[in-house]
């Protein structure tokens, strides 16, 4: 196992691929950048403002650790992602490792089979994978798809795009930006804050759709089903 | 006498789109074939109005369409202008004309009036990682179009590794200006 140091200036933008080896990135408070894995290739590119980092062939794993607040990008095809510690603006695209992130100002997540699972987002988290479980804490804006697998965030406090094939969309609104829902035969389970009035425009072919809070003004719900149930219901 | 028609090159460079209607195999179960039929006739139609005679459809994949557009930018503006189509219809008619789309420039091998080869396929690999409404693009595609697109907005997603795809392609999110 090898390891690089790169001392560079702030603001780095930090670009890491690996095909199936485990990627851990830490952000922390420290002013360079120490990779550690096998045969790691690296390039300063774009005039000193992104580093790349490539993990060698193979399923060994690569190890970052940056500055705190650094804007990172990781794609891997099966290997796993883990990002623990705060983060600036994040992107992380994987066919079927799963994509583990503790906090960034903002993220865009996509996996086609494997989990996402985000613990703070404070701007616009975009998360998405075909199969696997889409979870988060509390995040900004969001928008999320699945196919077959399940969403789950606990706390929205912006507006909030959802899609679903047969997959269960489950959110905890503020009531702060509008809601936005879209599901073929997936259950639907939207809350909103006590008080809080909606103004709805539901559109269903066979499926339930069922407002539980007294209509106002307040934040547009529109909400859009085949078959599946979509409830919108007060905390 | 007459001449001999030209020969058709067996090489084209030009930039290939996959579009898939996300869900369209439960919406088929769930509805029944005339409802399934209706949605993709609609697609189709909205994409035969929007295309014109910037590209051209190379195939009809059941759910979806393979197009060709020999211009990198006819190809964004036109995926873009598709989604915004797709929505708009999807609420005028209640029909879950839900989309997703990738683009990729590069060269493609003529075969009758099918195109394959490396390229397409890193297409088709494109529109399996966008989620429904987005337009993705490869790099090669924005180093192609990104100048002469003032009002749209490439959003690098970073290095993505594909299956059967050996050298990993840079992918970004293609939206309008917020201001646009």
């Amino acid at each position: 196992m090898g390891a690089q140091l790169f001392e560079l200036p702030v603001a780095v933008t930090l670009r890491l691929q690996s095909r199936s080896g485990r990627v851990d990135v830490i952000a922390e408070p420290r002013d360079d950048v120490l990779a550690e894995g096998d045969s790691i290739e690296s390039l300063v590119d774009d005039g000193g403002a992104t580093l790349r980092i490539r993990s060698g062939r193979g399923n060994k794993p690569l190890l970052v650790r940056c500055p705190a607040g650094s804007d990172v990008t990781v794609g891997t095809q099966s290997g796993p992602v883990k990002m623990t510690g705060d983060f600036g603006i994040i992107s992380v695209t994987t066919a079927s490792g799963a994509i583990e992130v503790e906090s960034a100002d903002e993220a865009d997540l996509r996996t086609m089979s494997a989990s996402v699972t985000i613990g703070t987002c404070r701007g616009r988290c975009r998360m998405n994978s075909a199969s696997g479980k889409v979870q988060a804490g509390s995040v900004g804006a969001a928008s999320a798809g699945t196919m077959s697998g399940s969403i789950q965030i606990d706390e929205v406090n912006g507006s909030l795009k959802a899609h679903s094939v047969s997959g269960s969309i489950d959110a905890a609104c503020g009531g702060e930006g509008a809601i936005a829902i879209k599901t073929v035969s997936g259950k639907v389970h939207i809350e909103l804050p006590q008080g809080c009035e909606p103004k709805t425009r539901f559109k269903s072919l066979s499926g339930r759709i069922r407002c539980a809070c007294p209509e106002g003004t307040d934040v547009l719900v529109e909400a859009m089903s085949v078959s599946g149930s979509i409830d919108v219901v007060p905390r | 006498m007459i001449a001999p028609a030209p020969v058709q090159p067996d090489v084209v460079e030009g930039t290939v789109m996959f579009t898939d209607i996300v869900g369209f195999t439960e919406f088929n179960a769930l509805r029944g074939d005339s409802e399934a039929m209706a949605l993709l006739t609609l697609q189709d139609r909205i994409v035969r109005e929007e295309i014109g005679r910037d590209g051209r459809i190379v195939k009809d994949l059941g759910d979806g369409l393979m197009l060709w557009f020999d211009d990198a930018c006819a190809a964004i503006r036109i995926g873009l202008r598709l989604q915004e189509r797709f929505e708009e219809e999807s609420m005028k008619v209640d029909a879950p004309l839900w989309v997703r789309i990738g683009v990729h420039a590069g060269k493609q091998r003529r075969r009758g009036d099918d195109l394959l080869g490396h390229d397409v396929n890193v297409a088709s690999r494109i529109m399996n990682l966008a989620n429904t409404g987005e337009v993705l693009a490869s790099e090669e595609t924005v180093r192609r179009a990104a100048a002469l697109l003032p009002d749209v907005e490439f959003k690098q997603l970073g290095p993505v590794v594909m299956k059967g795809i050996p050298t990993p392609i840079n992918l970004y999110r293609v939206e309008r200006h917020a201001a646009a």
